[in-house]
């Protein structure tokens, strides 16, 4: 079955610089797609060469089973939200707003009722009549989706659109876009550098690096299952300890020599020889911090550290553990009231240890060589 | 008015040179149309209508006719011709900018005079470019290129064309070319995003071209003097006529204030239009 949208081994240079090396993307119908990955790593890129404004060097837009790869802006069922909104400034609100169907030549019973619903659904009725430069920022972007919105495209293009915006607009608005997302159902291409944004929208991010996507999937399985080095160091925080593997212990489990802590056991679900080299990433919120040594039964990791920095955020403390020559991020959930506990405090000797399946193994990256890991 | 008394006494200075050098000669321009005019040029005794009442002369109309649409016209072709180059350059990269404008402000090197001496000579019947339409079949060998009111809006534009290009790069170099994505991307052709979009983006701009080439083609002088001939005069070709020939000192006041009415009425509705606009877009650029 074909996909709702297509993105056929895309690659796009500028000069030397590949800005997108050959990729391919399917996007399903409804749903928030995001481009995650840091200033640079070709996601406007792609996003302008599905808006049209880019030609790719190679590869092939495909929506709806149509090639639109050599189409202009125009002639595409894309709209997008431009990162600065890109309002235009001689016109109110409501025109801003019913600019695209007056482009189309609709009929203008049908502008003034389709810009009425829009202007109901943005919930910016009240404001219709001002220009963009006297609107707040917030409502610019609202403006600017609404205008976005009113063709019914196919595919909304979202160029990191809570840029602008300070952090409580930011989460705000946040809700409002999942909200018009529930309204209208149009397929959102979200692109964004900011992870929290990306894990709380989408229903898939795609994280880029490089020019490259490294993972497809969904916010949880690209949390707790990166693809690679890079991805789990750029979504959240992690410990990212090289070893290699000693040997199996049953299909399931194997035992990890690693660099600075000894063995260690850890689930195997790469189906791993001894003598594969690997990195183990363990979120910080996996591991539990304790005073006396945990009673395992042999099937917990345990390690002996010292405890050099500790923040008390309330809800949870982050400490910085080291051990030995490593220092190691843990993070711990505060369930019961605190007052009544003896907390762990600075230059405490402490036990961290974690579940094997907690931690996930990322193989050595086959990525091609002279790309910074 | 916030302006504290020190800002007020920093403009005594201009106020009073526009007030000694420009509002009161402008004045006294407008109190001699109603003298009579003295037998050997000079200015006579009393008040009098005379003067205003002979500007009913039927060839006046016509003239003031001809400037007005040779004006409108050249500010119509100098926008159209510079929006098209203040675009271009506005999208170019800071290097090809600045060799552009050396290349816009490089005629006033040459003085004014002499580029438009040398328009006649282009257009003499024995100059290049009559003889170069000639050899093409484009123009008959008896047309006359030179001493008609199409030579005057070709020299009037040529001269003029710097000054609607600057402003107009001026407005164009500010305004945000994402504007036109958008509009791309909201369906807009090339053309009508430009339209749409560019052109009310450069509103300013527009209306400072007009301000500095409307109002002073309308009382150009040399250019219909020089290429123009005497059936395609400009109304400042007769207050020429009737200081220089004439000596008739009252008459050449009462067209000069017609004149002054003419570039006021499109001034003042240029500053009523820029308040208008100031204040539906709730005052936020200057012009």
């Amino acid at each position: 079955m074909a996909a709702f949208i297509e993105l056929r081994d895309i690659s796009k240079s500028f000069g030397a610089l590949q800005a997108v090396q050959p990729t391919r993307l399917t996007l399903e119908k409804g749903e928030i797609f995001s481009l995650l990955g840091p200033s640079g790593c070709g996601k406007t890129t792609l996003l302008r060469i599905l808006g049209g404004f880019i030609e790719p060097d190679a590869g092939s837009v495909i929506v709806e089973g149509q090639d639109l790869t050599r189409q202009p802006p125009n002639r595409r069922p894309i709209n997008t939200v431009f990162q600065n909104y890109a309002l235009f400034p001689h016109l109110t609100i409501r025109d801003n707003i019913a600019f695209g169907l007056r482009m189309a030549r609709r009929p203008r019973a049908e502008i003034v009722r389709e810009t009425e619903a829009m202007l109901d659904l943005i919930q910016m009725r009240g404001h219709a009549d001002k220009r963009p430069d006297s609107i707040s920022g917030g409502q610019k972007q609202r403006v600017a989706i609404a205008r976005a919105l009113i063709n019914k495209p196919r595919l909304l293009l979202l160029d990191e659109p809570l840029a602008a915006l300070d952090l409580k607009l930011r989460q705000h608005m946040l809700l409002e876009l999942e909200r018009i997302h529930d309204e209208v159902g149009t397929t959102f291409l979200y692109v964004t550098h900011d992870q929290g944004e990306a894990m709380g929208l989408s229903d898939r991010i795609a994280v880029m690096n490089a020019g490259r996507v490294e993972q497809v999937g969904p916010p949880a399985a690209i949390y707790e299952a990166p693809a690679s080095r890079f991805v789990a160091d750029f979504i959240g925080d992690t410990n990212i300890l090289d070893g290699d593997v000693l040997e199996r212990i049953d299909s399931n489990y194997l035992r990890l020599g690693l660099d600075d802590f000894g063995p260690v056991l850890a689930w195997n679900d790469k189906g791993l020889k001894p003598g594969d080299s690997v990195h183990l990433s363990i979120r910080p919120e996996k591991f539990t911090i304790s005073r006396e040594r945990p009673a395992g039964d042999g099937q917990v990791n345990t390690i002996r550290g010292r405890v050099v920095d500790l923040i008390y955020l309330g809800a949870q403390t982050k400490y910085r553990v080291a051990v030995g020559e490593r220092h190691l991020l843990v993070q711990q959930q505060h369930q019961r009231f605190q007052l009544d506990t003896r907390p762990i405090r600075w230059d405490e000797d402490v036990w961290i240890s974690w579940h094997p399946d907690d931690g996930y193994m990322i193989l050595e990256q086959e990525a091609p060589s002279g790309e910074a890991g | 008015m916030k302006k504290s008394r020190g800002q007020w006494i920093l403009s005594v200075p201009s106020l009073a040179w526009l007030l000694a050098l420009f509002l009161i000669p402008c004045l006294l321009v407008f109190a001699v149309s109603f003298r009579p005019s003295g037998p050997y040029g000079g200015i006579g005794e009393g008040w009098t209508l005379e003067t205003w009442r002979s500007l009913t002369n039927p060839s006046y109309p016509a003239i003031i006719w001809r400037t007005l649409w040779l004006s409108a016209a050249t500010t119509v072709l100098c926008i159209a011709f510079g929006l098209p180059v203040a675009y271009a350059m506005a999208r170019m990269s800071p290097a090809w900018r600045n060799r552009m404008l050396l290349l816009i402000i490089l005629p006033f090197w040459t003085n004014f005079l002499i580029r438009i001496f040398a328009w006649r000579t282009l257009l003499h019947p024995d100059g290049l470019i009559k003889q170069v339409l000639v050899q093409l079949g484009l123009a008959d060998p008896n047309a006359q290129l030179l001493y008609n009111s199409w030579a005057i809006l070709l020299v009037l534009v040529y001269s003029y064309l710097p000054f609607s290009i600057l402003p107009l790069y001026a407005a164009a170099e500010k305004f945000d070319f994402n504007l036109l994505d958008a509009a791309r991307d909201l369906g807009a052709s090339r053309l009508r995003a430009f339209f749409s979009v560019f052109v009310p983006g450069v509103s300013a701009g527009l209306l400072t071209t007009f301000l500095i080439v409307f109002i002073p083609v309308l009382g150009s002088y040399a250019i219909p003097d020089i290429v123009g001939g005497p059936s395609s005069e400009m109304i400042g070709n007769k207050i020429a006529q009737r200081v220089f020939n004439d000596r008739n000192l009252p008459h050449a006041s009462a067209l000069s204030a017609v004149l002054a009415l003419i570039v006021l009425t499109p001034l003042l509705a240029g500053l009523v239009l820029r308040r208008w606009r100031g204040n539906a877009t709730g005052g936020g650029r200057a012009a």
